[in-house]
């Protein structure tokens, strides 16, 4: 995992740099540059300049150095690379040398940094300098350039010593930027794609004038910067162009102090900003409130950039990115009157899609540049971006409110509206009676219509249709009235549908089927004149109908028809309602007449040459039956009227083809697909040429396999009824889009504001043009949502979503209601059907949002191809592994056909009525832990009896209870602070998995995590810092705590007993109950010491109230001021629940740097060789000694981490801010050297409690006995401790222990001459001792001293070496004395006194 | 320091006064011995002892362990100073402290 690896010597923002990098190492990425430019300068004058300027900064001498676990940053590259000067080059050449050299990979192991003076032939030079990003920022680049300036001038320039003040690489707290996100409602990119590759383009345009002087007037009136206007104009655009409610964009951030501006280095960190747009806003406003949101973003952006994105991905609020679109001021303005002209490229690295830069330039005015990924954006698209901008920008410091703006350049705009389809010339007074009278008069004795037994050639249909209008008029219908019908599919449909356009009617389509309460609406509310229909329709009973054969009976008298104008009313097509009634459309003669032109469309144009009749299948109640009638009609082709069961058979539907070889179809593809099983239909169709698909996606298979086996063209057509059944169409075989506008047609997509959104961004499909119908029958308000006037052109708003490819195709992303909300998450369902569709073996699939047992789930129904099955765990599986989890559905229902619409569409309805079964498999919870988190799970969601498999969110969670549960699962395991994050529910939804995550944390890490620390500057510090030479000098005061410890108060006896090496002795104490501080110290020397100093208390020595504890310190103010400080307060429990360790080990110690550092004193830290930690690693480590501090151990005990974090602490104040440390790492304290005294409270001591478990088990075993252990009598490691400490700066590490071991032989053997008997035992034979003592709790409490040393059976310590410590005690006369028997002796009777034996 | 011994037949109290230390502890450990025999309740009276050192910490510990076998012993008027000591080391659980 790229995440685990260890940046050392890296700042956060070097790491999140060397992070992206490992996902792609060895590219250009993360490669900067500037070009700067100087005319009158000659090449060997820039060269030196430059040189001068790269030696002046340390950071040019940096290099990384792979280490076991990662990267190391050191300074020590021996020579920097100095500026090379190219051969001449004209000046075209050398923009496209420099342009190349941009893209060259730049290895982070090799040099960081490669500088070339380039000199013109056509006069003047480059200096053309390609960095790391790891190295410097731009704001840095800004700085070279300044520089470079300031030498050609004859300035001195600073040096610049970046590993000095590097900051660190430690994040911050990252929960800001939940509460930062919530309720945001944005889209991460306008154009969807992940940018590939690392072709990315720049377009660089000065900023107008013009602008510029009003954002400056603005700015001036609102108190905002010149930047925040830019970046609103920015946030604006995103807000418009994704259509959301809200704008992401990303933003560096200088993040330098003050002491890091004049700097050559990198610091910049990158935040998201989350600005909402309101439309009531004025402009001033959106730039104060993009002030206010980058600001507070900016304060948090010590999260780190990679952990704030995975903060809110855990958070569901972004599945991958949060923004594609950077914005980027420069605001550096350069100092000279040098001519020059500079150019950064900080494009190098760019994952992202779009980067909005903002540079000052020579003239004072400011420049804008894109950089954009070259996958994502053309070069056209970036232009009309940045008109757009400028545009906002124009008319924004005009503070105009944002619903008044316009958000789309002029050259976009007209590219927009230019999506249309041909320019047909139709008649204007072609409507369906007097197109079919042309088609009659051209085809007489053509066969017009098959239908059943029946044929009717052109010449009879038009004389039945003319008596049907005849007698409609006799019945007293007026033009313009409305006519319903309800016929069966027979002989008399397609003439009652002419007879009514010839009698001026508009006809409306009943389908006899339909429930009577809808007929009864549909009757009613199209205020129908007449119904036509028939005997054998036994629903018509019910109304009073007008007998069709009656009317076929009537005689024609032409000259009674009426003239029908091309805006007339030509049908009304009841579609559902969003309220559950159906709404009439009402559609004029017009959309016919333009959609059944021949050259209307490609499929009119394939058909009407090659083809001869179609078999028209669509119910009469669609509109797109019209197109199967009215197409070939019009254009002399036959239409074989399929019947009733035709329309739901396949075998019917074959023979209906093979009857008169109709040649085209109409169909949807999942019809086609279900039907394609069917032999006969197969066969039937080798004679069908062209095949209208319509109202779904065409799948590509389907595609492929009509074309290549019955070598059929397959089109897709898409269109809403309310644009007269069409509104574009697909050149055949397209299966990604669907396609362009018809003829005399158009699209353009807008947002919710109805602004067109940018060329190729998504939006809601909006058709103008000839097809747009009148409106919604008695629907006004519907009716003016719905067709809206735009820019002065009436279009009709479809409530799909689609973009443009960048051939200009329609590509089509589904409803936009089919966006749905669950669980306060958005989900797209179509993008779910997507990838559940591609499972192998899923035939079709739909999905949606349905209530079972009053909680809502995703459901995913589906079918399979032929007979096939699929295996619902590998699908769901499948699904995982392409969506965020929260997408894959809960339930999945396997249906033996995908219920449909009398047209052929997925029936919803019907789903919405499939009976369903959430069914969770109960695992009952075990253990405690198991049943708690269940329960936990139960209260918060209210439900009965939840076992260990159970999805918390499957259940009804949502984020809120999620956060609820969290804590509460925190409380109740009695976890840590932040072992169980927020995000964790999410990835880890039941108990059981929970559990896992909780506690496999705990057991199979490396212990606590030090490896993530801030190691920058440690090494290099230690380096210098332990070897060098050291002098004894004096202690001035010293301040000693910790003093009523074992160790403690032997360092004060040492120090009363020395009192030349120091002034003052000020002991640090806390009062305990009603002892007095000085009461309790006292007492502990005398203990010890036997004298308790009083003489001289007061003059030599005091103690004073205080607690390292406590922010203070000290209760009163200190009476002396501080030299040194001896730091032997510690909590050395080295198992211990709570945080005194922490509190006591460490922020102690954090309290005392701040005292150290106020009073300028050097801070000894006592420590312990134990944080050398230990290794799985089998191969021996490096011995530790006194230079190292973090070498890859892992530290697996509390006590221990909490030493190493004080350690830490003191080598980040000593590398950082200079404070004077020293660490005395100690071992194994015992008893004193002088009589064996041991410490009072030996029960505490691990060694003692191990050594007398031995000693009441009467046994050792055999590896123990040989072994060897440190052995560090008190007094003497106090009295080396004191001597250490005084000494100069030095040597600021010591191991401070004897350097040979005591054998434990000797112990044993003083042990059994004192009489108490100890078998040496082979291991196993020990081992089953101990088996046998576990089982009886008298055996137990023998064993005591032995379980806390049981740990961790794989992993073995790091050795510690002295040898450094040790030649210098020697120098300073301090050291060991040897350990005798009579020492042991003395030492053993002390244990014993103290009842340990 | 002062031992002031009281008692009568199998009753015995010691007054300790001053400081218990390595030069001391011999004396009390003498005194002891002289007079534990056959006394079944002792008693060691700590009213005017100021300090204890880790060596007068043993004789008591030995006092106490011969009194486990032959009667009881009780440690009074321990100051403050000394109690912490005997918390500390965990002889405040081994004595009988009123």
């Amino acid at each position: 995992m790229i995440t685990e690896r260890q940046m050392d010597g890296l700042n956060l923002s070097q790491r999140e740099i060397a992070m992206t990098e490992l996902s792609c190492p060895g590219s250009g990425k993360n490669t900067i540059s500037l070009k700067l430019f100087l005319p009158r300068h000659t090449s060997q004058q820039v060269k030196k300049a430059a040189d001068i300027v790269l030696d002046s900064a340390d950071i040019f001498a940096a290099f990384l150095r792979p280490t076991q676990k990662g990267w190391r940053m050191d300074y020590g590259r021996e020579k920097k690379d100095a500026c090379r000067i190219t051969e001449e080059q004209s000046a075209d050449a050398a923009e496209e040398y420099m342009d190349s050299a941009d893209r060259q990979p730049m290895n982070l192991e090799g040099s960081l940094y490669q500088a070339e003076v380039i000199p013109l032939l056509e006069g003047g030079v480059f200096l053309y300098v390609r960095f790391h990003h790891i190295i410097i920022d731009g704001y840095g680049m800004s700085l070279f350039v300044q520089r470079v300036l300031d030498v050609l001038a004859g300035k001195k320039i600073k040096p610049s010593l970046f590993a000095a003040r590097c900051g660190n690489g430690i994040k911050g707290d990252s929960s800001f930027w939940s509460g930062y996100f919530s309720d945001a409602e944005f889209e991460p990119s306008i154009f969807s794609g992940k940018a590939t590759g690392m072709e990315y383009g720049s377009y660089r345009v000065p900023l107008p004038d013009i602008i510029l002087q009003s954002m400056k007037f603005l700015g001036r009136q609102e108190d905002v910067s010149i930047p925040y206007i830019a970046a609103a104009a920015y946030a604006f655009y995103l807000a418009q162009a994704t259509d959301r409610p809200d704008a992401v964009f990303l933003m560096p951030r200088l993040n330098r102090t003050k002491e890091q501006k004049e700097c050559l280095g990198c610091y910049t960190l990158l935040v998201p900003v989350r600005v909402s747009v309101s439309p009531e806003d004025t402009f001033g406003t959106l730039c104060r409130k993009v002030k206010k949101a980058a600001r507070e973003a900016s304060a948090h952006k010590d999260a780190g950039f990679d952990e704030i994105l995975s903060r809110l991905r855990e958070e569901n609020v972004i599945a991958d990115t949060v923004s594609e679109y950077v914005f980027n001021f420069y605001r550096f303005s350069f100092r000279t009157d040098l001519p020059f002209q500079v150019r950064f490229n900080v494009a190098g690295g760019m994952q992202n899609h779009i980067t909005f830069n903002l540079f000052y330039n020579e003239s004072g005015g400011l420049d804008v540049q894109f950089d954009y990924q070259k996958s994502i954006y053309t070069s056209g698209q970036v232009r009309h971006l940045c008109d757009a901008l400028f545009l906002i920008l124009s008319e924004g410091v005009q503070n105009r409110k944002l619903s008044n703006m316009q958000t789309i350049g002029e050259g976009e705009y007209q590219k927009i509206i230019s999506v249309t389809g041909k320019s047909l010339f139709i008649e204007p007074d072609d409507t369906i009676s007097s197109l079919f009278r042309r088609a009659v008069k051209k085809y007489r004795d053509r066969p017009a219509v098959y239908a059943g037994d029946v044929t009717m050639s052109f010449e009879e249909l038009d004389e039945m249709s003319d008596r049907i209008a005849c007698g409609l008029l006799r019945c007293g219908v007026q033009k313009g009235d409305g006519a319903a019908f309800l016929l069966k599919r027979d002989f008399r449909l397609i003439p009652a549908i002419l007879g009514i356009s010839k009698a001026g009617a508009a006809f409306i389509p009943i389908d006899p089927a339909y429930p009577m309460e809808r007929i009864s609406y549909i009757v009613e509310n199209s205020r129908a004149r007449c119904i036509l229909s028939s005997k054998d329709v036994e629903i018509a009973e019910n109304y009073d109908y007008i007998e069709i054969d009656a009317l076929a009976a009537q005689e024609p008298e032409l000259d009674m028809l009426p003239q029908i104008g091309q805006e007339d009313l030509a049908y009304m097509i009841y579609t559902s309602g969003t309220t559950g009634r159906p709404k009439g459309v009402m559609l004029s003669h017009r959309g016919i007449a333009n959609i059944v032109h021949p050259d209307n469309n490609p499929f009119n144009r394939d058909v009407t040459k090659n083809c001869h009749g179609i078999a028209a299948i669509g119910s009469i109640c669609f509109d797109i039956s019209l197109f199967e009638i009215f197409v070939p009609l019009m254009n002399g082709l036959f239409v074989e009227l399929g019947s009733e069961k035709a329309m739901l058979d396949a075998g019917e539907l074959a023979a209906h083809i093979l009857r008169h070889h109709a040649d085209m179809l109409h169909c949807t593809p999942s019809r086609i697909l279900a039907y394609l099983g069917n032999e006969e239909f197969s066969k039937a169709l080798c004679h069908v040429k062209a095949i209208l698909a319509a109202g779904e996606v065409l799948p590509g298979s389907l595609v492929r396999r009509l074309k290549d086996t019955y070598k059929i063209r397959m089109y897709n057509g898409y269109g809403p009824t309310e644009t007269t059944i069409g509104a574009t169409i697909t050149e055949a075989g397209d299966t990604e889009s669907i396609g362009r506008p018809i003829g005399n047609m158009g699209v353009v997509l807008l947002n919710q504001n109805r602004r067109p959104v940018p060329f190729g961004a998504v939006g809601e499909i909006c058709v103008y043009g000839s097809g747009v119908g009148i409106g919604y029958k008695d629907r006004p308000e519907e009716t003016k949502s719905k067709y809206i006037i735009w820019n002065g052109i009436r279009i009709y708003r479809t409530g799909d979503l689609g973009y443009f490819s960048k051939e200009k195709n329609l590509i089509y992303c589904g409803r936009n209601d089919r966006q749905v909300k669950l669980r306060g998450l958005r989900i797209e369902l179509s993008e779910i059907e997507n990838v559940m569709g591609e499972f192998p073996g899923i035939a079709s699939c739909s999905c949606m949002v349905r209530k079972i047992d009053k909680t809502e789930h995703l459901v995913g129904f589906y079918t399979v191809v032929g007979k096939g099955a699929v295996n619902e765990e590998q699908l769901k599986k499948h699904m995982k592994s392409r969506l965020t989890s929260y997408m894959v559905p809960d339930v999945i229902k396997e249906l033996a056909e995908m219920p449909q619409t009398p047209n052929g569409k997925t029936d919803w309805k019907a789903l919405e009525a499939e009976p369903l079964t959430y069914t969770r498999v109960y695992r009952k919870p075990e253990t405690e832990k198991e049943r708690q988190i269940c329960s936990v799970f139960e209260e918060t969601l209210k439900v009965s009896q939840i076992g260990l498999d159970d999805n918390f969110f499957e259940l009804g969670g949502d984020s809120l209870s999620a956060a609820a549960a969290v804590l509460c699962i925190e409380e109740t395991l009695n976890l840590r602070e932040n072992q169980l994050e927020f995000g964790d529910l999410y990835r880890f939804p039941t108990p059981a998995l929970l559990l896992e995550k909780i506690y496999k944390k705990q057991e199979t890490d490396c212990g606590f995590d030090i490896k993530n620390l801030n190691y920058q500057g440690v090494d290099e510090y230690l380096k210098l810092h332990v070897e060098n030479e050291i002098t004894c000098s004096h202690l001035g005061n010293v301040l000693v705590t910790g003093v009523t410890g074992y160790l403690g108060i032997h360092i004060l006896i040492d120090l009363l007993r020395h009192p030349e090496c120091c002034d003052k002795i000020v002991c640090l104490a806390r009062p305990k109950r009603k002892l007095s501080a000085e009461k309790r110290v006292k007492s502990s020397l005398f203990y010890y010491a036997e004298e308790d100093f009083s003489c001289n208390y007061g003059e030599k020595w005091l103690v004073v109230e205080g607690d390292i504890t406590e922010d203070s310190i000290f209760a009163r103010p200190c009476p002396v001021s501080i030299d040194t400080i001896i730091n032997s307060a510690a909590d050395v429990a080295h198992f211990s629940y709570g945080d005194d360790l922490d509190r006591i080990n460490r922020a102690g110690v954090r309290n005392l740097i701040d005292y150290a550092q106020k009073e300028h004193a050097m801070l000894c830290q006592i420590s312990t060789i134990s944080v050398s930690g230990m290794t799985m690693e089998s191969r021996t480590k490096e011995p530790f000694c006194e230079k190292d501090f973090y070498v890859g151990q892992e530290i697996h005990n509390k006590y221990i981490y909490s030493k190493y974090m004080a350690e830490y602490e003191m080598l980040r104040a000593a590398v950082d801010e200079g404070l004077k440390i020293k660490i005395l790492r100690v071992g194994n304290l015992q008893g004193r050297i002088s009589d064996g005294e041991f410490q009072m409270n030996l029960h505490s001591n691990a060694f003692t409690r191990q050594f007398s478990s031995y000693i009441k088990m009467g046994a050792v075993p055999q590896s123990v006995y040989e072994g060897s252990v440190n052995f560090s009598p008190v007094d003497e490691t106090a009295h080396n401790i004191v001597t250490l400490t005084a000494t100069g700066e030095g040597g600021a590490v010591f191991h401070v222990y004897p350097p040979v071991e005591l054998k434990f032989a000797d112990l044993f053997e003083e042990v059994r001459a004192m009489g108490s008997p100890i078998e040496v035992l082979p291991e196993r034979e020990f081992e089953e001792l101990l088996r046998k003592l576990r089982q009886t709790e008298e055996g137990r409490e023998r064993l005591q001293g032995l379980v806390t040393n049981e740990y961790a059976k794989d992993y073995h310590e790091i050795p510690v070496i002295q040898e450094i410590t040790e030649r210098r005690l020697e120098k300073l006369s301090g050291g060991w004395s040897v350990i005798t028997d009579e020492y042991i002796r003395k030492y053993l009777s002390a244990l014993q006194g103290m009842g340990l034996f | 320091m002062k031992i002031a011994k009281t008692g009568n037949g199998s009753n015995l109290c010691l007054a300790l006064e001053g400081r218990l230390d390595t030069n001391t502890a011999p004396e009390l450990e003498e005194a002891l011995k002289n007079s534990i025999e056959g006394i079944t309740e002792l008693t060691i009276d700590m009213k005017g002892l100021d300090y204890l050192s880790s060596a007068g910490l043993r004789v008591l510990l030995g006092a106490q362990k011969t009194m486990n076998k032959q009667g009881t012993m009780q440690v009074t008027n321990v100051n403050d100073t000394i109690m912490e000591i005997f918390e500390v080391t965990g002889f405040a659980d081994i004595l009988t402290i009123e």
